[in-house]
């Protein structure tokens, strides 16, 4: 079988909506990081300030068709009601 | 160097760091100037196999965990760049291990998954093998005591929380409980093995227990094996 780790970044607050996405398509549970970032568009710095935004990691272990559905859903949702932009990674796993 | 835009059909790796805290954004800034598009820096704590400091519970070392993504045709040169500056080559100066991406995906412009050949492919080279061990708040130090005492090597402990597919909720409020996810990176002729004996000691087989995820490793840096030593 195809198992898969998926590696959703996003920015602080945005967790939930992934999870909810994700248990929309399927995904029986999901694990929460809280991580700093390193922005390239922040990373010139405010009055010689850098900035570390901060975001959230949502770790997802799925078959690859969980992992296609929940992502379609994770962009349906994306798309029309959020202000910030997200990555996600996916990762062979055995 | 100049930062290009990441397709999944150049191949892209996770470049994954462990180093002391302290330590962590300054790589995030070096990966930031070597064109690097997305790095994240996790706070962790790390398991020194040692008596001395165990009796005297010092054996906790506070850690960075860095997740770079960066294209798999420059994984060595980074990984070197990453080596001349942070020496993975001496002992407790830190790790560094690439895992290949089999699919890349930005939420808000991507409609599907783009799924990268090359990542799936590869996926049964390397000598290592990183294990990831989500389980419970408290019963991280288990997993790192059942590796140690079956000859294996420590790991990085990573404070997460967790979000089961069944919301449990109690009194209207929802529950989310705390997990510790613990990183290992083992030998892969014996990561079987290891995953087994945590399979079989901490019950994953069942439900709501914990899970475990192995990832092969293509390149490593800094892992000091067979000197009882981990990074």
């Amino acid at each position: 079988m195809d198992n898969f780790t998926m590696l959703a970044i996003v920015p602080l607050g945005y967790a939930d909506k992934v999870i909810a996405a994700a248990n929309e398509a399927g995904a029986s549970g999901a694990t929460i990081f809280r991580a700093r970032g390193a922005d390239h568009t922040h990373a010139e710095g405010f009055l010689s300030f850098k900035v570390e935004p901060e975001e959230e990691i949502v770790l997802i272990a799925a078959t690859g068709e969980v992992i296609n559905a929940i992502c379609a859903k994770i962009h349906e949702k994306f798309e029309k009601d959020s202000a910030r932009d997200g990555s996600i990674y996916i990762l062979p796993a055995r | 160097m100049a930062r290009q835009e990441l397709t999944a059909e150049m191949g892209l790796s996770l470049l994954v760091v462990v180093v002391n805290r302290g330590k962590g954004s300054k790589v995030l800034n070096f990966a930031c100037e070597k064109g690097a598009n997305d790095a994240s820096c996790l706070f962790g704590t790390g398991t020194v196999n040692s008596r001395m400091l165990q009796m005297l519970e010092m054996n906790d070392v506070d850690k960075e965990v860095i997740l770079i993504v960066v294209p798999t045709a420059r994984e060595t040169e980074i990984l070197n760049q990453l080596n001349m500056k942070f020496h993975f080559e001496r002992k407790n100066h830190g790790i560094a291990f690439t895992v290949p991406l089999a699919g890349i995906m930005k939420m808000k412009r991507d409609t599907s998954v783009r799924w990268s050949h090359t990542g799936e492919s590869q996926h049964t080279q390397g000598d290592y093998v990183a294990l990831l061990t989500i389980v419970d708040k408290g019963k991280a130090a288990s997993v790192v005591q059942i590796s140690q005492t079956a000859g294996y090597f420590g790991g990085t402990i990573i404070r997460a929380r967790g979000s089961a597919g069944k919301l449990n909720v109690v009194l209207d409020m929802i529950v989310e409980p705390e997990k510790e996810a613990v990183l290992m990176v083992v030998e892969g002729a014996r990561a079987n093995h290891l995953a087994a004996l945590l399979k079989q000691q901490l019950h994953l087989d069942q439900p709501n227990r914990g899970i475990l995820i192995q990832m092969g490793v293509s390149q490593t840096m800094g892992l000091f094996q067979t000197d009882q030593h981990e990074g």
